[in-house]
């Protein structure tokens, strides 16, 4: 599969998630992708990603829309507590379905093959490589990061201090890593420079992902379910 | 014709008003390898950038005198249009990855990607360097997990791909053991249509090119054979202990005429049994 | 005997996944010896060291330095036995300026700021970067910048110094000042284990040499004797170290002294002279 197809699949998504009002089928959506997202690879890394992202917001919406500090500082009018945290759910739930419905995406796109993809498409490649450099970069810090931990680590820095400690440790261990990145930047402009890039206006792509009948039908697919739930929109 | 032409050559840092380069005089002919040698700081690797065609976009610098190569002034040309060229190997091998690929391969493959050269030739190029720099079995690796020597044999197969006339390896071996390094350079030597330049700080490794040049505090010194230097050159650089036992003999008068200096430390055996036995 | 500054009691190590990179490894390294670690690349050389410093755990057996577990000890208490030089220099900078660089360690142990003041002028003045100390270290070049990692690990001030790749970056000069820093030390009683291709270097400075090969030390004992191995030897006929095999080839007696070799080489000379004199006397 293309790893742009799997991204088409988010507009009608989105549109679906806007288009269902009730809780219900908001939660079964939820619980479909989330299920989709947990039969893939790095399903642990994704639903955690998922887990980290909704639960802290969940706890906002709560105290927010539930008017709790309101209530509790200024002693407010709490009567319509039950239905503004039943639309504080909707939108949670629509969130976490967009959510869940990308991390499926990225899931048909692993950073390999769509940053092959990019470089392969019809996109200037100097737009290509910035539109993959976040993919190629966090493979990169994370990366230096563990050389750098490793480093401060042999002079006494304690990763695994206690808190007060571990603020002193947290400086010691960004300070390079900003320092590295930044000088970075000139070398790999260097690089890029030293293989050619952007020398001549067409680049060949190896192995570069096929876009096949079965994508096509996919996109096709994800059209009419753009212009069906459209469509049922309007239509009332 | 020389490829390189360089006649009273200096360069000036932008916002320096010493040249960091001064003196540079030689010409050097398609197909030889130079050597450029000099202690720590002593501009080679400023040298290696100009050769390069960094000034001035990715070295802020203006040049005085000629530096020219293959007949054309040395810089002006955007560095991406020089690639094809001349190709620069940098002792620090994780400076030549570009981060743009997750495997060796797609790393050394980049390059010619980018001339939009055909999949039949990019691949062929590919295999081609791999095997000459022994990195085959490492073509699978993601380029960030590679340790300094692996690294440099990525480096270098990645600028091989490119097929470039002027191959320039700023002490590109230096995280190899010595009898791989020698075995490297020994295949680029016989490649056909390469000129090489070397940047070493080790007499020995510098000592196999064709001509020496010796810069010292960014002025060159001196151009000419390994041979002839020998005696003024070596105490700034590093070399085995057999050579530097040779250029002590040499400086105490307990040498013989006729016998020439030794290049290396195998070439010293046999210098120093001439000396004894003539 | 004392107790070893460091000692491995048969440890094992592997990477997830892979053989055993490292099997029932044992060794020591006591105070006043500098001990050099040759081998092929991959052949566990950075591992070891790694795993002397605590910064690996072993996965059998057990590694002690300074006499701490370094499986249970903290890296605050570590760092005050053991202090590593990396391969890459500037993968352990952290700092913006020279100066600071050095003090890093010694700050971080929590010492007073007069202590730290002088460490750092001392590690600075042993360095030879004293005049650079409000640089940039990433304006250094590679020597410098070696130099600097050297002189931060002066400043840590610990009994046992691993070293990956010292010499490296050195031209003849920065060469001549480590190898004086190193004459020093191992007089003064540190422990001193450090990774290098440079035999002649090795041959020098290290009056023992450990060649690790197929996940053991195969070999442990005098340079000479031990990087006599084919394994270590290039194709070249002028063996390393250089030396003695010079000696050998014009048969004065094995040295890797370079003063004890130019003194034979001035008598052999001299009687050479003396001889073909008479000859042409008579």
């Amino acid at each position: 599969m293309h790893p742009f197809t799997g991204f088409a699949l988010l507009p009608p998504l989105l549109l679906l998630t806007l288009r269902l009002t009730d809780a219900r089928a908001l939660a079964a959506l939820l619980v479909v992708l989330l299920v989709l997202v947990w039969m893939g690879g790095e399903h642990r890394v994704r639903l955690r990603r998922w887990a980290l992202l909704m639960l802290p917001l969940a706890a906002g919406l709560w105290l927010v829309h539930g008017r709790y500090l309101d209530s509790l500082v200024f002693g407010a009018d709490v009567a319509d507590r039950p239905q503004r945290l039943y639309a504080a759910a909707l939108l949670w739930l629509r969130v976490g379905c967009l959510l869940a419905g990308a991390q499926v995406a990225l899931r048909l796109a692993p950073p390999a093959r769509l940053t092959r993809a990019l470089f392969a498409s019809r996109l200037p490649p100097s737009v290509a490589y910035l539109l993959a450099s976040p993919l190629l970069l966090s493979v990169q810090l994370r990366r230096r990061l563990a050389e750098v931990t490793e480093a401060q680590r042999a002079r006494g820095v304690d990763p695994a201090a206690p808190w007060p400690q571990r603020a002193r440790t947290l400086i010691a261990l960004a300070g390079p890593l900003v320092v590295w990145t930044l000088s970075d930047v000139g070398e790999r402009a260097n690089a890029l420079d030293a293989r050619a890039f952007r020398s001549v206006p067409c680049r060949t792509t190896l192995d570069a992902p096929a876009f096949t009948a079965r994508d096509r039908a996919l996109l096709a697919a994800a059209l009419a379910a753009f212009v069906l739930v459209a469509g049922s929109w309007l239509w009332r | 014709m020389a490829l390189i032409r360089f006649a009273q050559a200096s360069l000036t840092r932008a916002g320096a008003t010493a040249p960091c380069l001064s003196c540079i005089d030689f010409a050097l002919p398609a197909g030889q390898t130079l050597a450029v040698v000099g202690g720590s700081g002593s501009g080679k690797s400023t040298l290696a950038g100009w050769l390069a065609g960094w000034v001035p976009h990715a070295l802020p610098a203006t040049e005085a005198g000629v530096a020219e190569f293959d007949g054309a002034p040395l810089s002006g040309a955007l560095p991406a249009v020089r690639a094809g060229q001349v190709q620069l190997v940098q002792g620090n091998p994780y400076a030549a990855l570009t981060g743009c690929a997750f495997t060796v391969y797609d790393e050394v493959a980049f390059g010619p990607e980018n001339l939009g050269l055909c999949e039949e030739e990019i691949r062929a190029r590919c295999r081609e360097a791999l095997a000459l720099c022994d990195a085959e079995a490492l073509a699978v690796r993601a380029p960030s997990t590679l340790s300094g020597g692996e690294a440099q044999r990525v480096a270098l197969a990645c600028a091989l791909a490119m097929r470039p006339r002027l191959l320039l390896l700023d002490e590109a071996f230096n995280r190899l053991t010595p009898a791989a390094a020698d075995r490297l350079l020994e295949r680029l030597r016989v490649l056909p249509m390469l000129t090489l330049v070397l940047f070493e700080k080790s007499f020995e490794r510098a000592a196999g090119a064709d001509l020496m040049l010796w810069l010292d505090g960014g002025v060159q010194r001196a151009c000419a054979e390994a041979g002839v230097l020998f005696d003024r050159v070596l105490p700034a650089l590093t070399a085995s202990d057999a050579v530097r036992a040779a250029w002590r003999s040499r400086a105490a008068d307990l040498w013989r005429d006729g016998v020439a200096a030794p290049c290396s430390a195998a070439d010293a055996l046999t210098r120093f049994a001439e000396v004894a036995d003539g | 005997m004392a107790e070893p500054v460091l000692s491995f009691e048969q440890v094992g190590y592997g990477w997830d996944g892979a053989p055993p990179l490292l099997a029932s490894l044992s060794l020591t390294v006591a105070a006043g010896e500098c001990v050099a670690l040759v081998g092929a690349n991959g052949a566990g050389k950075s591992t070891l060291l790694r795993l002397a410093c605590g910064l690996l755990a072993p996965s059998d057996g057990r590694v002690s330095a300074g006499g701490l577990d370094t499986r249970l000890a903290r890296p605050s208490a570590l760092a005050r036995v053991a202090g590593m030089m990396f391969q890459e220099a500037e993968r352990q900078l952290c700092c913006g300026r020279v100066r600071d660089e050095v003090a890093f360690a010694p700050r971080l142990g929590g010492l007073s700021a007069t202590e730290v003041k002088r460490r750092t002028a001392r590690a600075l003045e042993a360095t030879a970067l004293a005049s650079h100390a409000d640089a940039h270290p990433f304006d250094l070049n590679a020597g410098e910048r070696r130099l600097l990692t050297l002189a931060a690990l002066i400043a840590q001030d610990v009994p046992l110094m691993l070293l990956d790749e010292p010499t490296r970056d050195f031209d003849a000069v920065q060469l001549a000042l480590f190898e004086a820093w190193l004459a020093r030390e191992k007089s003064a009683g540190r422990a001193i284990l450090l990774i290098s291709h440079d035999y002649d270097f090795v041959a020098r400075n290290c009056p023992r040499v450990l060649h690790l090969a197929g996940g053991g030390v195969i070999a442990d004992g005098p340079p000479e004797q031990v990087l006599h191995d084919p394994a270590l030897q290039g194709d070249s006929p002028g063996a390393a170290p250089t030396l003695p095999a010079l000696c050998r080839a014009i048969g004065l007696p094995p040295t890797t002294d370079a003063a004890c070799f130019d003194a034979a080489w001035r008598v052999a000379c001299e009687r050479r002279a003396a001889l073909s004199k008479s000859r042409g006397e008579a």
